[in-house]
């Protein structure tokens, strides 16, 4: 067991009152350790560096993290659901643009069992074609459900428009239906084995834990794998916007939509937590300028807002609203101009926005779920896991400088605007 | 009998006490406020939620009167104009909200510690010194027909028809929110008067749990609410229902559609059985290891496997008065019979079959189920604050005790109890032809 001893770093996270135990075991698997006063519970996250992003043809990364849980080399499917159900473990699995997810919720008293299984499933998995036939059906109907939605078309539209069908954040996460079709079974397998390597994995753990002894439990499992080889992952080159331009598209729907995109750096440029507030500011809650705007002066809205995915490499900022189709072109020129004069701020209205972003951030960490995705995601993306810590500060240091600068920046260029309208 | 052993050793450990009694500070203003603290250190976060005493349940002729009365005190107050109760709390980084049940009212707020007091105040101004503007009312009202039009689905519906057809006399029989027409009649004379009536200090709690200094929330309790003038008047005492003594069969035409894309097809059903109010712990303890039971999916698989019913769940919340336990189904209109028999003899036959290792396996389940719910101090005050309404905060700190303490024979005898194939409510939603 000691050639698999760990390096180990301790951090006390004083926001939220906890040591984390980081360490990393000499494959380069990456485990961050920590115990929370919440009794009885633990939470696992495990963050797989790839994702959609890492893919050839769209949906081959999603189908493969829904293959991974529907068969081991040990234990079938429904011997996997009986361990889950036995144990009182909840298992989901997701896929991201940078990344595969996979969470388990157990009684702490269950975490040795949920590490084993943990361990199978990721590291010994089936892939068979039966099961993947089967999932690439309910995938389909999923999308085909999907299809139907005019604010997800619209962001696709929006992600297509704002960097290219030929780049990876171009492309839906789940695929389309002619792409989910024709993957196949080795595609799927090449893609796990590119990726599902030690280097490329943080298991983060919070809640009722002992740190050194799930540290020794973690050692001795997950310590063996062979380091493995490490696949390179690539922000493919993204075309600026060289021009605004808009587009009209006409769905059966009972309302108007209007959708904006502007191109923004990801979560590893400096001005990312100026742009978080940037973000707050514009759309986010009842005080923010579109709510003021669209819901509280004009009364032509109640579903509007404003998102800034957290993504590596270019990211960017989707403002959307909701209105009466009467009333779209008022509800255009209202969205244009509350970005336009974002940089119009006070010191009260900018120290507002601050307080928001901060408390929602903090109000956010109260959950297992969100602690330990949030130390791994962190982790993953390079900021390194005490960003948790970090983050808040810096949003403290935020000048109104700064968001005037970043304002100036980037929300005074080129955007793609999208509106749906009724075809009727 | 190790892994039985085993089995126990971990159940003790599991229900150590999750919400520790022991730290929470208790006190009373003259006014009848009741305060409930726990302070903890954790998160630099606290939550502030304020619990009344009154629901749908006090909606007299007028249903969905109490949950636009909760609705309407976000539309000013003397210190708050409109639209601003929200933004003040958002711009101190904390979250508000409210949610009108049948047999509680409450409004919370979370929020980082130093934010705390204009908090309080906050929650204060808004159930003292509310303004019910006229002209939002007209606005406000049409958020709630949206919602109750949003809300709509097959089994809702079929819940809240069973429960109309259960509930005679007793007002549990009314949905929450009301229904299009009756918020519409609703003026702004009934609102005022059902606040006046209803909103005293003594049918209040003040829950508050988190980061901060007890001594200090006190005095800043007592500085918000402590005028607060107690001029509570009786009010009238609820008949309870009488107990169902036979079967009860009604048939409705399916009126939601549903959004998925096999709608059109499907029959919905709810099977209601009378179930004991909060004054039965045990009964109500047996009711829900048993929705445990069928919520962990271990009841009726064959159903789903002979392609009988899609969809089968349970639900069962506790109440103050004697309520109801429901089970519902998406199914076929022509198996409907069989679906029913079915349903019945796995029930029965699950109670006889209860021994001591599956009712262990069934009690870590529920456990689980409550820690996970009170994982955040949200859910925490939470908690505290839905047991206060119904009877006393401690029921939230005894809850795991409770479920350990309950015997096998116990479990048996209520769920024989109240789990009867002579007396229930069956209510199916057929499809137009």
């Amino acid at each position: 067991m000691r050639k698999f001893l760990p390096y180990i770093l301790v951090i006390f996270l004083s926001s939220i009152q906890a040591k984390t135990l980081k360490s990393k075991l000499p494959n380069g698997l990456t485990l961050l350790i920590t115990p929370t006063e919440i009794k009885q519970l633990a939470y696992i996250t495990v963050l797989i560096k790839g994702g959609s992003n890492v893919e050839n043809n769209p949906g081959a990364s999603n189908l493969l993290m829904r293959l991974l849980p529907l068969g081991t080399k040990q234990h079938t499917k429904d011997e996997i659901r009986k361990i889950l159900e036995d144990n009182l473990m909840d298992l989901e699995t997701q896929t991201n643009i940078n990344y595969w997810q996979m969470n388990i919720r157990c009684p702490s008293y269950s975490l040795p069992q949920a590490l084993n299984l943990l361990k199978e499933i990721l590291f010994y998995p089936l892939l068979d074609e039966y099961e993947l036939e089967k999932e690439k059906k309910k995938i389909i109907a999923e999308i085909d459900a999907l299809s139907i939605e005019p604010l997800i078309i619209g962001y696709a539209r929006l992600c297509q428009a704002l960097y290219g069908l030929n780049h990876p954040y171009g492309r839906p996460v789940n695929g389309t239906r002619e792409s989910v079709e024709k993957i196949s079974l080795q595609e799927i397998r090449s893609l796990y084995l590119a990726f599902f390597q030690p280097q490329n994995i943080i298991i983060s753990i919070t809640g009722d834990v002992e740190p050194s002894k799930i540290t020794e439990l973690c050692s001795e499992l997950f310590g063996e794998l062979p380091k493995g080889e490490n696949s390179p992952i690539s922000y493919p080159f993204y075309h600026p916007l060289i021009r605004s331009h808009s587009e009209v598209l006409k769905l059966d729907s009972q309302f108007a939509y209007i959708l904006i995109g502007i191109p923004l750096p990801g979560i590893n440029h400096p001005d990312y937590p100026v742009l978080e507030l940037i973000n707050a500011l514009l759309g986010k809650g009842t005080s923010s300028r579109l709510a003021k705007a669209l819901r509280w002066r004009m009364g032509i809205s109640y579903d509007f807002g404003s998102l800034y995915p957290s993504l590596l490499g270019k990211s960017l900022l989707f403002v959307w609203a909701t209105v009466d189709p009467e009333r779209v072109d008022e509800a255009k020129e209202a969205l244009i101009n509350e970005i336009a004069s974002l940089d119009y701020l006070d010191a009260k209205e900018y120290e507002k926005a601050r307080n928001k972003l901060k408390g929602d951030y903090l109000l956010s960490l109260s959950s297992l779920k969100k602690l330990s995705f949030q130390l791994a995601f962190y982790e993953a993306t390079g900021l390194g896991y005490n960003y948790i810590e970090k983050f808040p500060q810096i949003v403290e240091n935020i000048t109104l400088w700064d968001v005037k600068r970043a304002v100036r920046r980037y929300l005074k260029g080129n955007l793609f605007l999208l509106l749906i309208t009724p075809s009727s | 009998m190790i892994k039985r052993l085993l089995y126990l050793l971990t159940l003790s450990t599991l229900s150590l006490a999750f919400i520790p009694r022991e730290r929470i500070i208790l006190n009373t203003l003259p006014n009848g406020l009741r305060i409930i603290l726990l302070p903890r250190n954790e998160l630099k976060l606290v939550s502030i939620q304020l619990w009344m005493k009154i629901g749908s349940i006090n909606d007299g002729d007028k249903p969905g009167l109490m949950h636009l009365v909760e609705h309407m005190l976000f539309n000013g107050s003397s210190k708050y104009p409109p639209g601003k109760i929200d933004e003040t709390i958002e711009e101190m980084g904390g979250k508000i909200s409210a949610e009108t049940g049948q047999d509680f009212t409450y409004f919370s707020v979370d929020i980082t510690p130093e934010f705390l007091p204009q908090a309080i105040d906050i929650l204060s101004d808004l159930v003292q010194h509310p303004l019910f503007p006229e002209e939002e009312l007209d606005r406000e009202k049409r958020v709630v027909i949206a919602e109750i039009k949003g809300a709509s689905n097959p089994f809702q519906e079929a819940a809240w028809r069973l429960t109309h057809l259960l509930f005679n006399n007793h007002p549990y029989g009314n949905p929450i929110p009301g229904s299009e027409e009756t918020v519409k009649r609703i003026t702004r004379e009934d609102i005022l008067s059902a606040w006046q009536l209803y909103y005293h200090p003594d049918k209040a709690s003040l829950i508050v749990v988190g980061e901060f200094d007890p001594q200090n929330v006190i005095a800043e309790v007592e500085k918000a609410f402590g005028s607060w003038h107690n001029a509570s008047l009786p009010t009238e005492p609820i008949q309870e229902e009488p107990t169902l003594k036979r079967i009860l069969r009604a048939s409705f035409p399916l009126k939601v559609n549903p959004s998925s894309n096999e709608v059109g097809a499907r029959s919905y059903i709810a099977l209601g059985f009378p179930a004991p109010g909060i004054d039965d712990i045990k009964g109500v303890i047996a009711l829900d290891l048993l929705n445990q039971l069928i919520e962990n999916g271990q009841l009726f698989e064959n159903l789903k496997e002979n392609g009988l019913v899609s969809e089968i769940r349970s639900f069962f919340l506790t109440q103050k008065h004697p309520s109801v336990f429901i089970i519902y189904a998406s199914t076929w209109k022509d198996a409907i019979d069989e679906v029913e028999k079915e349903i019945l003899a796995q029930l029965l036959q699950t109670i006889k079959s209860l021994d001591n290792d599956k009712l262990t396996k069934l009690k870590k389940s529920l456990l689980f189920s409550f820690y996970c719910s009170c994982e955040t101090y949200s859910a925490q005050a939470h908690m505290l604050g839905f047991y206060e309404s119904l009877a006393d905060f401690s029921i939230a700190c005894d809850y795991p005790g409770l479920i350990e303490a309950i015997s096998l024979d116990e479990v048996k005898e209520k769920l024989a109890q109240f789990i009867r194939q002579d007396a229930y409510c069956l209510v199916s939603l057929i499809p137009p032809k």
